[in-house]
Formats: structure tokens, C-alpha cells, sequence
């Protein structure tokens, strides 16, 4: 089977149909419901306690840990599609080599862990 | 140009069936899901539209869109516009590389019953999904509301954290077909040889990520009620929130048809020849079309199931699983399934690597069990 | 390339020891770590090697180089001391790891002949550096140095990049051999003008990590900031390696060229003689006059390369190795003398802070001072040998202004060294017997004794360079 960049052109359709139907639904709504607007509705929802300052604050840092982390592991992963597609042609010698490239991940994998990235009470 | 612009013509009808029937199982999933719940929880559920309540997405439909499409002054205007209708949009996008059927002939133009058959099918199922993240974090953001930043932050910390996992359990599935096409997936598991006999831990990890990228109970952290009122959507209201839930329904079903084409053979059902043979072709692979749906809907149905049956995780349990439980796993998935193909005994490999991790576990409790007794 | 392989699987080792042993014996470890992988590099002498995919290659020369830089991260593990005893705020695992880490960029960047391996070399070098330069975590100076080191260094490493692409664009290879090939196989005239535009963005890339002026602003800032152990390690490892790439870049690939990017560097190395040489006259601190002074020995190692003579390769070897030794025991020594004065004067870096040292530290006075006479370049050390080298390379080449130009600048460098030496011996304070543990003293008369031997007999090694 040939594949070529033209297999891709339905996909505009689908594309079209999604964000009309987005578009469509978008104005529809704003259209059709009621307008009220008071100061009280306007302020941030906190379970209706008066909310103090706004929503622009730090976030615990453990969270970019996890988003770093999740960078260096999904650019090895998507290393390892290739892989996985001509795994059988790679045959052994492919095996052993994504063996060790796992090792050495897992070895980061196990280091990241034990240094205690998952603690979240700290 | 005449015969491929027909193609593309039947091509774009696929697709825009594919759409509706998409839009129609997601907002009946939304009754059926209340159905369920009445169900589990041995109450009545909605019975007042029509018979069965069976109009009750219509009136939910109707109460959305009627509903006061309310922007907070503090939000970010467009950004928060922006949220609801990315994330929809990405779950609208992914159902065009599953193969919903094999080669149909109608009104003499043949073709695939398949939105587009391209080389790297899985991959576009894999860059739309965790797109969807933006749609979350960016509305979560963009209301300026620290519920729904929490709410957000939450959802993309989860999400990307079981991507891998996710990622990591496809691998084996295309060391076995040895191609990303989604099509040439399906064709490898024909006649009874699902996928999911040769990979069964790959399914289980896939499918609890699924939970966690659709942000399911167990893994409904993002929205948790208790903790965070309605998370990322706590700010919103008229149809953008009805994108948000919409979404979330969209994606369960096309996640069931990701499973199922990965795990269950696609269309493939039990009798595909004989009903080939006795009826021919065309009705064969729409009758394959109904079987991959009935399982797709299957599997939303196991999304329900799920959700009236176990508790929600803890924020540190999730994350747990995820880092230490899922990603070992399907790495140690990868590494069994590739000595079982290698060694042309699937079979035994399979067999040994499941003693072996079976001991591996017990012996790894019996030392941490030690650890916590001192 | 074993070596590199050993290096990578001990820096992950170290990690993981991290979580077990204690930093004294972490020491020992990774001291036992570079010491093997040593005499992995060491094993290959007298082979020429091809490695991954003709990638890399080792030879006499880059043994050398590799042994040098090696020795450099000895010296700086040996003086570390495990990195203190602040149990919080210091992780020596994770140091060292990365330090091991940055030897093998350095390794790389010493026996590369693929281009793309030099920029992998240097930045996993780089890399390592911006993270050791910001480990004082509570130190605001510290954290400035990474933020300006991580700030420049990247940029400098676009230009390289930029280099690259243009030398490939012209040449169409990557691989040293398949440029020499292409360039003698073309027409001088038919070769595409950005080939010349390539070569001194490739320089001025390199430039940047050796400090030479005019790239050399971020050196005294970034050498400050950083803990002095690191800058130790900064101011030998990085500039040797950045040396021997230096040299593979300009005299071994585009010797023949050497018209067209001359002038440039002659200019660069007559700048940074006179910059870095007047500027360290100035320093207070003395931590910043070694950073200029390193900026200064970044000239005199230029002008060999300018000379481009069959000895130059010798004489980056010689020069590199006088200057580690000397370069590791004056930080050494002012470590631990700042170390002692924190909190008892208020710049614990000054040159005041050493006054009177030798009271009761005669050793570590006696050190110091060798060291500071070999960076200046006074004879019987091994400094002296490794100017005259340069010198004599430079006269065979009658290149005679650059030579009046770097002896008077000498001349200056021995005012500033003497300053330090003035304040040890004749300037009176009080500075109590400072303790230092064995490996330390080890090593700081290992380093000694070297530049001394060298100084004396200098054939020693240079039959062997």
C-alpha cells in the first residue's frame, strides 16, 4: 500500500465540520441566553466567601517537576515508535540495544523516583 | 481526477457520518449515563421526556444553549472562549483514522470505511489526544479562578503523566503489526487473532490510562467536587460548559474505539468469512462497522461501570500509580513481548514473564512488608 | 572511546551510590571512578581508533589531551572534600555525577571528527557547567553566574551551530576527513564566500568558552559566583578541552585557510593579552584576578595556535597541563583560606584575606605561592617552560610584535601573582592552622611537586606530547 501526503486531505473536512459546528454552537448560545450581569456574579466563584486577590499565583513546584520530567520521557518513548515499527527486521541486535537504552532510562526512571519527586506532602 | 474525487467524495460522506454518529452516541451517552447511575443506585433516572426520558438530551441540549453565557469580568475574554472550544475540537478531530469497516462497494465507487487511511494513524490519535490538554489548561487558567487553576493544573500534571504510560502500551501492539496505520493494525488481528490474547497487561494499562486522559473516575481529579467545587469549569456556564461535559463524552466513545480497534480487532467479529461468503462483501463490512461501535459502546459502558463502582483516587495516589506502577509495567510489557516475538514462542514468553512478575511482586512486598514491620 | 562509555555508567552509579554512602567515601569513590577510566584512556596509547561510526577518533593526541583533562577532574574531586558538611543544601552525589558527566563532554570534544560530535561535546560540557555554576542555591551571586554563564553560553553555542551549518553548507560534510577531502578537491575560487563566515563564527563559538576577549564578560562575573571548587573545574577542564577543539578546528581542518581567519584571531589574542592581563592588575578579589588571569593564559595559548606550527599541538599540551596544575592549587588554596574567613572578614575572596597565611600555614603559603610563580611564568616552573614553548613557536614564525606585546604583559602578570604572594608572606593577619583533610594535601603536593618537576625538566614530557 502507497502512501502519500494526499491521504490526508478528508481530514480538512472533518476539520471544517468541527469548527463549524464549534463556531455555530458558540454564537448560537451566545445569542439565545439572557444577559444579567451584577457585581457579585462578576467576582471569581470561592463558595461564595468574598475571594481575595485573583487567580495569578505561584503553583507548587512539584508540577513542573512532573512536566519536565514528562518531556525527557515522551522524546525517549517516541525514540522507541521507530523502533517498535521495524522491530522485527531489527531482529536481537535491536532488541539488546533498546534494552539498554531502556536500562539507562529506567535507571533515570528509578533515580527520579527515589529522589522523591512523587512526595507530594513535602 | 474523476475517480479520485469521487473517492474523496465518499471519503468526506464517511467522515461526516463518523461525525454525527459521534455528536448522537455523546449526547445519549449523557442519558444513558444517568440511566446507569438510576440503575446502580435502584432509583428510576430521568423518565419524563418522551418515553423512557429518551428526549432528555434534547431538553438538556436545549437548557444549555438557553442558558446566560456568562464571561467573568477577571477572566481573560478570549482565552476562556478559547478553552471549551479547543478542547471540543480536539475530541472531535480523532475519529478520522479509525478504521470502521473494510472495503465496502457503493453506487460502484469502492473504498475503505475509513476517514483517512494514512502510514501514521496511531500517531494522529496520539497528537490530538494529549493536544486535548490545552483546552483544559487553558480554560482553567483563563478564569482567573484558583479552583479552576488548580483544577487545570491538575488535569494536565494527570494527563501527561499517563500519556507516557499510554504510549509506552502501544508499543508492543505495533511490534506485532510492525506498522502505525490503524487499518494495517486491524488487518493483523482478523479472524479471531484480537490483540488483546497476545497483550493482555497492554490492554489493562492502556485502558486505565484511558480513564485517566478522559478524566473518568476513578481519575476525576481535575473536577473532584469536594475539593475543588467544579475544577476547570467551575467558572463556566451555558453551552461552554456543555463543550467541557461534551467532550468528555466524545472522547470516552472514541477512546472505546481506539481500544477496540487496538485491543479487539476493529471490526472484526466472530463469522466475519461466513457472512462474507453468504452475503457478500459490502454488507460484511457494514455489519463490521455495527461490531466495532457495539464494542466502542461497550466500553463507554464499562466507563459508566466504572464510575458508580469505585471511589476517586487521592491526588498522590494517582500520580503514583502512574510514575511507578503504569510505566514499569508497560516497559516490562515491551521487554516480554519483544523476547515472545523474537523467540517465535509468544506463548511460553508470555507465560514466563507473568511467573516472573507475579514473584517479582510478591518477593518486592516481602521485603517493603520487612521494611515497614523495623 | 571506553573511557567515555565508563564515564557515563560511573556518573550514573554515582547517583544511585548517592542514596547510600557518605560523602567522604563518595570522594573516594569517583576519585577511584577517574583513576580507572584513566587507564582505560591510557590503554589505547600508540593505536589510532574510529568509533561510533567514525565519529570520534583517538590518537596519541587526544590521549593526551584526555589524560590532562582527567587529571584536572582528579585534582578537583581530590580538593572537593566531599563538598562540605552542609547536609541540607549540598548534594556531592549529584556534583559529582555531573562532573563525571562533563569529563565526557570534554572527551568528546577532545577526539571529535564529526562536527555534530563537537557540538554534543560542548554541550553536555556547557550544560553540566551551568548547573555546578548555580549550586549554591541561597547565593545570589551564584545564581546570577548561571543565569549569565547558561544566558551567553547558549548564544555562544548558536554561533557554533550557525558555524557548523555554514562549513556544511560549503562543504558538504561533516566528518573532519570528508571536509579535508572536499576542500583540497575544489578550486579555492569555486568555494562559497560563507565557507570564510562559517569558519570564524565555528572560532568565535569556541572562542566563547575559552573566554578570549572580546567574548570573555561573562568569565570574571560567572567565575565569582561560582562555588570556587567548580570554578576550579571550569577554569581547567573546560578551557583545556575547549583548547584542543580550538586547535582540531583551526589548524588541523582549516590550516589551509589560515589567511583568512588570521587576522581575526591575531586581533582577538592581542585584545584578550591586554585585557585580561590590565584587568587582573586592578582586582581586589582575588578569585576575580585568577578569572582574568585565566582570560590572559586564554592569549598566550591563542598565540601558538596563530603560529600554527608542527609543535603547536605539544605546546597547547604543555601550556594546558602547567596552567591545570597551577590554576587547581591556587583555587585550592584560596578555597580553603575563604572557607576560614567566612564570617570572620567581610570578603572572604579578597587578596587581605590571605594575609598572613604563611604564619601558620607555611604549606599551604608555600603551595600557593608556587603556583601563583608558575602562572606567571618565573623559571623553574613548569609555567615558564609552557611560555617559552608558546614564545619559541611564535619566533619561528616571526611573528615579532605579538611577542613584545605578550612578554610586557608578562611583565604585568607578575605585578598581579606577586600581589597574592606579597599578602601571604609579608602582610601581616591572623589566620590560624588551617585543617585539611589527606586526599586534599595529596593532592595539592602531587600538583605542586608536578609544576616544580616540570619546571625543572620539561623533556620530561614533552618527548612524550
Amino acid at each position: 500500500m502507497n502512501y502519500q501526503p494526499s491521504d490526508f486531505l478528508p481530514i480538512f473536512v472533518q476539520l471544517a465540520a468541527a469548527m463549524g459546528f464549534i463556531v455555530f454552537t458558540m454564537i448560537v448560545t451566545h445569542i439565545l441566553g439572557p444577559r444579567r450581569s451584577t457585581k457579585l456574579k462578576d467576582e471569581a466563584f470561592e463558595c461564595g466567601i468574598e475571594s481575595q486577590g485573583d487567580a495569578r499565583t505561584p503553583i507548587s513546584i512539584k508540577y513542573f517537576l512532573v512536566a519536565i520530567l514528562f518531556v525527557l520521557f515522551d522524546i525517549e518513548i517516541v525514540f522507541m515508535y521507530p523502533w517498535a515499527v521495524n522491530f522485527k527486521q531489527l531482529s536481537w541486535t535491536g532488541f539488546w540495544e533498546m534494552a539498554v537504552f531502556m536500562g539507562l532510562l529506567l535507571a533515570g526512571f528509578v533515580y527520579v523516583i527515589k529522589k522523591g519527586i512523587l512526595k507530594w506532602e513535602k | 481526477m474523476e475517480p479520485t474525487n469521487t473517492l474523496f467524495m465518499a471519503k468526506a460522506v464517511i467522515i461526516l457520518v463518523v461525525f454525527a454518529i459521534t455528536l448522537g452516541v455523546a449526547a445519549y451517552s449523557t442519558y444513558f449515563e444517568r440511566k446507569i447511575a438510576a440503575f446502580m443506585q435502584d432509583r428510576v433516572g430521568p423518565d419524563r421526556a418522551g418515553p423512557f426520558g429518551i428526549l432528555q438530551p434534547l431538553a438538556d441540549a436545549v437548557k444549555m444553549f438557553m442558558k446566560e453565557d456568562f464571561i467573568p469580568s477577571h477572566a481573560n475574554k478570549w482565552l476562556f472562549i478559547m478553552g471549551p472550544c479547543l478542547s471540543m475540537l480536539t475530541a472531535l478531530m480523532t475519529s478520522a483514522v479509525i478504521p470502521f469497516g473494510d472495503t465496502v462497494t457503493v453506487a460502484g465507487v469502492t473504498f475503505d470505511l475509513q476517514g483517512i487511511d494514512v502510514n501514521i494513524g496511531i500517531l494522529w490519535v496520539f497528537g490530538i489526544v494529549s493536544l486535548g490538554v490545552y483546552g483544559i489548561l487553558i480554560g482553567g487558567w483563563a478564569s482567573n479562578n484558583k479552583y479552576a487553576l488548580l483544577g487545570g493544573i491538575r488535569a494536565a500534571s494527570q494527563n501527561i503523566s499517563y500519556e507516557l504510560a499510554m504510549g509506552l502500551s502501544i508499543i508492543a501492539i505495533l511490534m506485532f503489526s510492525g506498522s502505525l496505520s490503524t487499518k494495517t493494525i486491524v488487518e493483523a488481528q482478523q479472524n479471531g487473532h484480537w490483540n488483546i490474547f497476545y497483550q493482555p497487561l497492554g490492554f489493562i494499562i492502556f485502558i486505565v490510562c484511558a480513564f485517566a486522559e478522559c478524566n473518568r473516575t476513578p481519575f476525576d481529579l481535575p473536577e473532584c467536587e469536594t475539593e475543588l467545587i467544579g475544577g476547570y469549569h467551575t467558572e463556566y456556564s451555558s453551552m461552554k460548559l456543555g463543550f467541557y461535559l461534551f467532550a468528555e463524552y466524545i472522547n470516552m466513545f472514541i477512546s472505546g474505539a481506539v481500544m477496540a480497534t487496538l485491543f479487539f480487532g476493529g471490526y472484526d467479529y466472530p463469522g466475519y468469512e461466513f457472512v462474507a461468503n453468504k452475503l457478500g462483501e459490502t454488507p460484511a463490512a457494514f455489519i463490521g462497522a455495527g461490531a466495532l461501535i457495539g464494542k466502542a459502546l461497550f466500553f463507554v459502558f464499562v466507563f459508566m461501570w466504572v464510575r458508580w463502582t469505585l471511589p476517586r483516587f487521592r491526588y498522590d495516589q494517582l500520580m503514583n500509580l502512574g510514575w511507578t506502577g503504569l510505566i514499569p509495567l508497560s516497559i516490562y510489557n515491551v521487554l516480554v513481548t519483544g523476547i515472545g516475538i523474537l523467540s517465535g514462542q509468544p506463548i511460553i514468553a508470555g507465560i514466563a514473564g507473568f511467573v516472573l512478575l507475579i514473584l517479582g511482586l510478591i518477593i518486592y512486598d516481602q521485603l517493603t512488608v520487612k521494611k515497614k514491620i523495623a | 572511546m571506553t573511557p567515555v562509555i565508563a564515564l557515563s555508567l560511573f556518573g550514573i552509579i554515582n547517583l544511585f551510590l548517592g542514596f547510600t554512602f557518605k560523602r567522604q567515601s563518595l570522594q573516594v569513590v569517583t576519585l577511584l571512578f577517574i583513576i580507572c577510566s584513566m587507564a582505560l584512556t591510557a590503554m589505547d596509547w600508540n593505536h589510532e581508533y574510529l568509533w561510533f561510526g567514525d565519529m570520534m577518533k583517538t590518537n596519541n593526541l587526544s590521549i593526551n589531551f584526555s589524560l590532562i583533562i582527567q587529571l584536572a577532574g582528579l585534582l578537583v574531586v581530590a580538593f572537593s572534600n566531599g563538598f562540605g558538611k552542609d547536609e541540607v543544601y549540598t548534594q556531592p552525589a549529584e556534583y559529582y555525577a555531573i562532573l563525571l558527566f562533563s569529563l565526557v563532554g570534554a572527551l568528546l570534544m577532545v577526539s571529535f571528527q564529526n562536527l555534530i560530535m563537537l557540538f554534543v561535546g560542548l554541550e553536555i560540557l556547557s550544560v553540566a557547567m551551568y548547573v555546578l555554576t548555580g549550586s549554591d542555591k541561597r547565593n545570589l551571586r551564584s545564581n546570577e553566574a548561571a543565569l549569565k554563564y547558561f544566558l551567553m553560553g547558549s548564544f555562544a553555542t548558536g554561533f557554533l551551530l550557525f558555524g557548523i551549518a555554514l562549513v556544511y553548507g560549503s562543504t558538504r560534510s561533516l566528518y573532519i576527513s570528508g571536509i579535508l577531502y572536499n576542500l583540497s578537491h575544489t578550486a579555492p575560487e569555486s568555494l562559497p564566500s560563507f565557507l570564510y563566515a562559517g569558519i570564524i563564527l565555528m572560532g568565535i563559538g569556541l572562542l566563547f568558552k575559552i573566554s578570549a576577549a572580546p567574548f570573555h564578560f561573562w568569565t570574571p562575573d560567572v567565575y565569582e559566583g561560582a562555588p570556587t571548587i567548580f570554578t576550579m573545574f571550569m577554569s581547567t577542564v573546560v578551557k583545556t578541552a575547549g583548547f584542543a577543539a580550538i586547535y582540531h578546528i583551526l589548524d588541523v581542518t582549516f590550516g589551509g585557510f589560515q589567511k583568512n581567519w588570521i587576522i581575526t584571531v591575531y586581533f582577538i589574542t592581542i585584545i584578550t593579552l591586554i585585557l585580561g592581563n590590565i584587568s587582573a592588575a586592578y582586582q581586589q578579589s582575588a578569585k576575580r584576578m585568577l578569572a582574568f588571569s585565566s582570560i590572559s593564559h586564554a592569549g598566550y595559548m591563542l598565540l601558538t595556535v596563530c603560529a600554527n606550527q608542527p609543535s603547536t599541538s605539544s605546546n597547547i599540551l604543555y601550556y594546558s597541563l602547567a596552567y591545570t596544575l597551577a590554576t587547581a592549587v591556587s583555587f585550592a588554596v584560596l578555597m580553603v583560606v575563604a572557607e576560614y574567613q567566612t564570617g570572620r572578614t567581610e570578603k572572604p575572596e579578597n587578596f587581605d584575606a590571605l594575609n598572613g597565611l604563611a604564619k601558620n600555614n607555611p604549606s599551604l603559603a608555600f603551595a600557593f605561592t608556587v603556583a601563583l610563580l608558575s602562572l606567571a611564568g618565573i623559571p623553574l616552573t613548569a609555567g615558564f617552560w609552557g611560555k617559552f614553548f608558546v614564545f619559541t613557536d611564535m619566533f619561528n614564525k616571526n611573528l615579532t610584535y605579538p611577542i613584545i606585546i605578550a612578554v610586557l604583559m608578562s611583565a604585568v602578570g607578575i605585578y598581579y601573582y606577586f600581589k597574592g604572594i606579597i599578602s601571604v608572606y609579608f602582610n601581616s593577619g591572623e589566620i590560624e592552622k588551617i585543617e585539611t583533610s589527606f586526599l586534599f594535601k595529596i593532592a595539592l603536593w602531587s600538583a605542586c611537586i608536578g609544576t616544580l618537576v616540570l619546571g625543572i625538566y620539561p623533556t620530561l614530557l614533552k618527548s612524550i606530547f
